[in-house]
């Protein structure tokens, strides 16, 4: 699967389009490592030596990630990816096995988890101001996102999502605000990270937004 | 998946994800779980603009030369799993997005396999890709992985799939799905 989808070239203001593909490979994989990694590196150099919080350095954003059991065909997950001008520009990995709705009118019922998502560092405004460059490209992760949501739909899991935000307070307001997820318990399975959920209704809501 | 959403839409959303962190968790353990942490480790030396081919001839590279000597290990699996699942070269190439005389090469040796296809072939015949890539030589074997390879290069040839090729070749996935 390849569909255009649109992201924000912030160097001109203009839209332009990219491909969400769901055929995520090695080498995908390989790119993040090759081209993505050594700038992440560099931004947390820089932090490191003005002084910044640990907590608010890049290499805490990766919390976690020895634990999880990543496997490209393993039953349940979906992985997702968009590209433009030949370049990975974000991915997504998605499981629709092992998690289930938390709400509470919703429990139980089956959801799209939201396992990995990360833009290229070039498309993160805290990466690229350390860096003294411009971030290149906006709502790549957004588009992201929004497939997760059309993936619900499609599994049949109403449009229902859950994810961790990270412990970031205007990174957990955007998901409620602009993402309309709901947010439910400090999780403490997760580091205490902020569980947050759609429903089918914000789900709705969310699209509706989309589209006007 | 129709993903058409308003510019109006992407442009408040644009704005307001400025200082955001759309990110969740991190990547390198996807390569290290799949390729183990040789291959990262590799990987990190190779700075620069590296293709996935040269990427891959560093790997080889720097692999111990007895690890990669093995014989057409990956090519003889290659030739045997397609011919037991009844699978044509030309059926086969297309399943794993690659063109029929590129997989002869692979299946005769004559070229060494990108961790793409690797992946690729090991999601079709079910058996995990950083073994299957190890066994290939592209990335340093652990022992128990390099004897399981010596074994069934030993054991293999390019003659009609006989019994015991047939049980050699299962005998390899166990190997590998066991380690």
């Amino acid at each position: 699967m390849k569909v255009p989808v649109q992201i924000l070239d912030l160097s001109s203001g203009a839209f332009v389009e990219a491909g969400l593909f769901d055929e995520v490979t090695l080498e995908h994989f390989v790119e993040t490592q090759r081209d993505w990694r050594p700038m992440v590196v560099e931004a947390t150099k820089s932090m490191i030596r003005r002084g910044v919080d640990p907590m608010l350095q890049p290499r805490h954003w990766h919390w976690n990630w020895e634990n999880k059991v990543p496997q490209l065909q393993q039953f349940g997950l979906t992985f997702y990816g968009i590209e433009y001008a030949g370049q990975l520009q974000g991915l997504m990995k998605v499981d629709l096995a092992k998690h289930a709705a938390r709400v509470t009118t919703q429990a139980g019922e089956g959801l799209a988890y939201i396992d990995y998502l990360e833009v290229a560092p070039w498309n993160l405004r805290e990466i690229t101001s350390e860096l003294g460059q411009n971030q290149r490209f906006g709502v790549v992760g957004m588009n992201l996102y929004a497939a997760a949501v059309k993936l619900s739909l499609e599994a049949g899991f109403d449009g229902r999502v859950g994810l961790h935000s990270l412990p970031h307070p205007k990174t957990e307001q955007f998901y409620q605000k602009t993402c309309r997820m709901m947010p439910l318990q400090r999780d403490p399975a997760k580091e205490n990270l902020l569980y947050l959920e759609t429903t089918p209704e914000l789900a709705d809501i969310f699209l509706t937004e989309a589209k006007r | 998946m129709d993903m058409t959403f308003s510019q109006d839409w992407l442009r408040k959303v644009a704005k307001e994800e400025e200082d955001v962190r759309f990110s969740v968790g991190g990547w390198v353990s996807e390569l290290e779980e799949q390729f183990g942490p040789e291959l990262t480790g590799t990987m990190a030396k190779t700075e620069g603009q590296a293709t996935q081919g040269e990427l891959s001839e560093t790997v080889l590279d720097e692999a111990d030369p007895k690890h990669v000597q093995s014989g057409n290990v990956f090519g003889q699996f290659l030739n045997l799993a397609r011919r037991e699942r009844g699978l044509s070269v030309q059926a086969l190439a297309q399943t794993i997005g690659m063109n029929p005389y590129d997989l002869l090469r692979l299946e005769d040796g004559k070229e060494l396999p990108e961790l793409r296809i690797i992946s690729r072939v090991a999601k079709v015949f079910d058996v995990p890709p950083r073994r299957l890539a190890q066994a290939a030589g592209v990335v340093i074997p652990d022992k128990t992985t390099a004897l399981a390879a010596l074994a069934f290069a030993a054991s293999s040839s390019t003659k009609p799939l006989e019994p015991e090729q047939r049980e050699a070749l299962h005998e390899f996935i166990r190997a590998l799905a066991a380690i």
